[in-house]
């Protein structure tokens, strides 16, 4: 069974879609369980993954026994393995805390539902676990219609945001598979290890500078880098909540994380480190997007609308890093990814139990109700993840932004430098404003000891908060170790 | 400047990939955007199948003891990758389309600056 782990990952989630989708019309009962399992049975084998390739190395898998350059290749080392299992947490902490709502809202039809969840799933994991360009494209595809789909659950408003996703998305992934064909056209392959020895020749060629530039822009309109926001908060504010728990850590993080997958595999990062033009042009555009983002997060009114414009800033903060040339500044992307879920995770967990059981949508209606007495755990773990945003020491999030600042400075990119200090800022200002709002308009009401929200919200909140306080523990761990398992 | 009247085709794909883009990014009509989408995928899926064209080339099928000319026979791999992104822009459209049924449903108009109004006056 070891032998066959790599697909074990995927196919649990894609059988349990299709048999819901099948099933479901007729046997509602069963859609629930089984799509739990599914994702738990993801988890198990992503965690069996880590342990695997930790003590034996990395491992590739060809689907259907094809060799490399024909067939399907899957790589899986531990970094991708560790990312996959946080992933199907992240699911998994959705599918559990919105079963309720998901109930009420969708009586007739929520295992439609779990089956669009279930796609979008196996979509995200075979981004992360692939080794084949154009494969690469098919997994983005499915993501994306599934979260068409998804986003065009909420209000009348939400289906034109999903619209509007659909537009720009397809234009992202229209770019992508167009930088592919160049390469295919140029090479004859596909499978991204053999292609880095086709591209090695080829550097200093305008098609392959041409491809670089193609995918790069395409990939970059999946992370929302700066210019190419405009879809994210218009469509993650307008669904409903449990959407954009799922959605907003993963999908934005994924797509970063197949970019530096193309880059570093196909197109080597010898090739990323002769570009002098995107080492200026990039951390700036970066820049300017922190600062915008975090004055845009201060100043919305909606919860989950700043929390957006957190996450922008974040992803802009990510995407800069990449250009300093400094294999120290791709690791520490690298490893933010993986914090930034589980930040992200929190930060639209709470704002989704916040709607659904305190009905608090905008950042006025915090100040009468008390939250302060009942939810200990919500506030733990979202002081925690504050910490973690802003980058100060216990968490995971200093780390990051240590090495970020250290090599921008290497770089002498002193404006990224200068702009994440007072985005950072920004950012402070806006927790304040939030913890403000809950701690000193707190009135004493009796018999308010017991929290709202189910345990198992509670339990999710407080493992992935304890989870960004042992990343920031076991930093040397992920920079040293595990995120050389992927670099090679 | 002789490499493009001898690559013409890739000219051809190169305008119609324009056509759609510039209809996407600027058309005020939400249809019209679908359009465009569909001309982009159209460009594209056309790219990739020319790709496998050569000349005086046969159909890939190639009887099993013979020695095999590569040069005679036509590339079948884009062809079939470009089965599945055919799939995928189908599924695209039937998406856009059905959200674009509800949109009409809802704001009366599929002219984007008319809904965007509307939204802005709830």
């Amino acid at each position: 069974m070891i032998s066959q782990l790599p697909i074990l990952i995927l196919i649990c989630p894609f059988i349990a879609a299709l048999l819901i989708g099948v099933i479901g019309s007729f046997k509602k009962s069963l859609c629930y369980p089984l799509a739990v399992l599914s994702i738990l049975c993801s988890i198990y084998f992503s965690l069996l993954g880590v342990k695997e390739t930790f003590l034996n190395g990395s491992r590739s898998y060809n689907l259907g026994g094809w060799g490399q350059s024909i067939g399907i290749a899957f790589y899986l080392n531990t970094y991708n393995a560790i990312l996959l299992s946080i992933i199907s947490f992240v699911l998994l902490a959705t599918v559990l805390y919105s079963r309720k709502f998901i109930y009420l809202r969708f009586p007739d039809k929520f295992y439609a539902f779990y089956s669009l969840l279930l796609l979008f799933l196996t979509g995200i994991l075979g981004i992360v676990i692939t080794g084949d360009a154009f494969n690469l494209y098919v997994f983005l595809e499915i993501v994306s219609l599934s979260s068409y789909a998804m986003i065009a659950l909420g209000r009348k408003e939400s289906y034109v945001a999903s619209f509007r996703y659909l537009i720009i998305g397809t234009i992202g992934a229209s770019f992508y598979l167009l930088g592919v064909g160049i390469l295919y056209l140029k090479t004859g392959n596909l499978n991204m290890q053999e292609l880095h020895h086709y591209v090695l020749p080829l550097y200093k060629t305008t098609s392959i500078k041409a491809s670089f530039l193609f995918i790069v822009i395409g990939l970059s309109i999946k992370i929302a880098f700066f210019p190419f926001h405009s879809w994210l908060p218009f469509a993650y504010s307008k669904t409903i909540s449990p959407v954009s728990t799922l959605m907003a850590p993963i999908v934005t993080k994924v797509s970063l994380f197949a970019c530096i997958k193309v880059i570093v595999l196909v197109f080597g990062v010898d090739y990323l480190f002769s570009l002098e033009g995107f080492k200026y042009l990039m951390p700036n555009i970066a820049a300017i997007g922190m600062i915008y983002f975090s004055i845009k997060a201060f100043t919305q009114k909606n919860i989950r609308a700043s929390f957006c414009y957190v996450l922008l800033m974040e992803c802009s903060l990510m995407f800069g890093a990449l250009w300093f040339q400094d294999v120290l500044g791709i690791k520490a992307v690298l490893y933010h990814i993986l914090i930034d879920i589980l930040m992200m995770l929190t930060l639209f967990l709470s704002a989704g139990v916040l709607e659904y059981y305190y009905k608090i949508y905008n950042h006025s209606d915090l100040l009468d109700t008390n939250i302060l007495a009942k939810e200990k755990i919500l506030l733990f773990s979202f002081i925690i993840t504050a910490l973690s945003v802003l980058g100060i020491p216990p968490t995971g999030g200093f780390f990051s932004k240590f090495y970020f600042i250290l090599v921008a400075f290497k770089a002498n990119s002193y404006f990224y430098v200068i702009s994440l200090i007072v985005s950072s800022f920004i950012l402070l200002a806006f927790f304040l404003k939030f913890f403000e709002k809950i701690y000193f308009n707190y009135k004493k009401v009796p018999n308010a000891k017991n929290s709202k929200f189910p345990i198992i919200t509670n339990a999710v909140l407080l493992v992935s908060s304890l989870l960004i306080i042992y990343f920031g523990a076991k930093v040397h761990l992920f920079i040293d170790v595990i995120i050389n398992s992927f670099l090679g | 400047m002789e490499l493009l009247f001898y690559k013409y085709n890739y000219v051809f794909y190169f305008i119609l990939f324009s056509l759609g883009f510039y209809a996407m990014m600027a058309k005020n009509n939400l249809l019209k955007k679908i359009i465009g989408m569909s001309i982009l995928q159209a460009s594209l899926i056309l790219f990739f199948v020319s790709m496998g064209i050569k000349n005086n080339a046969n159909i890939p099928i190639v009887p099993e003891s013979d020695v095999v000319n590569a040069k005679l026979i036509a590339n079948p791999l884009p062809h079939v990758l470009m089965l599945t992104a055919i799939v995928v822009g189908v599924s695209t459209l039937a998406v856009a389309l059905s959200l674009l049924q509800k949109i009409s449903k809802e704001y009366k108009s599929i002219e984007e600056d008319e809904i965007l109004r509307l939204m802005e006056d709830e």
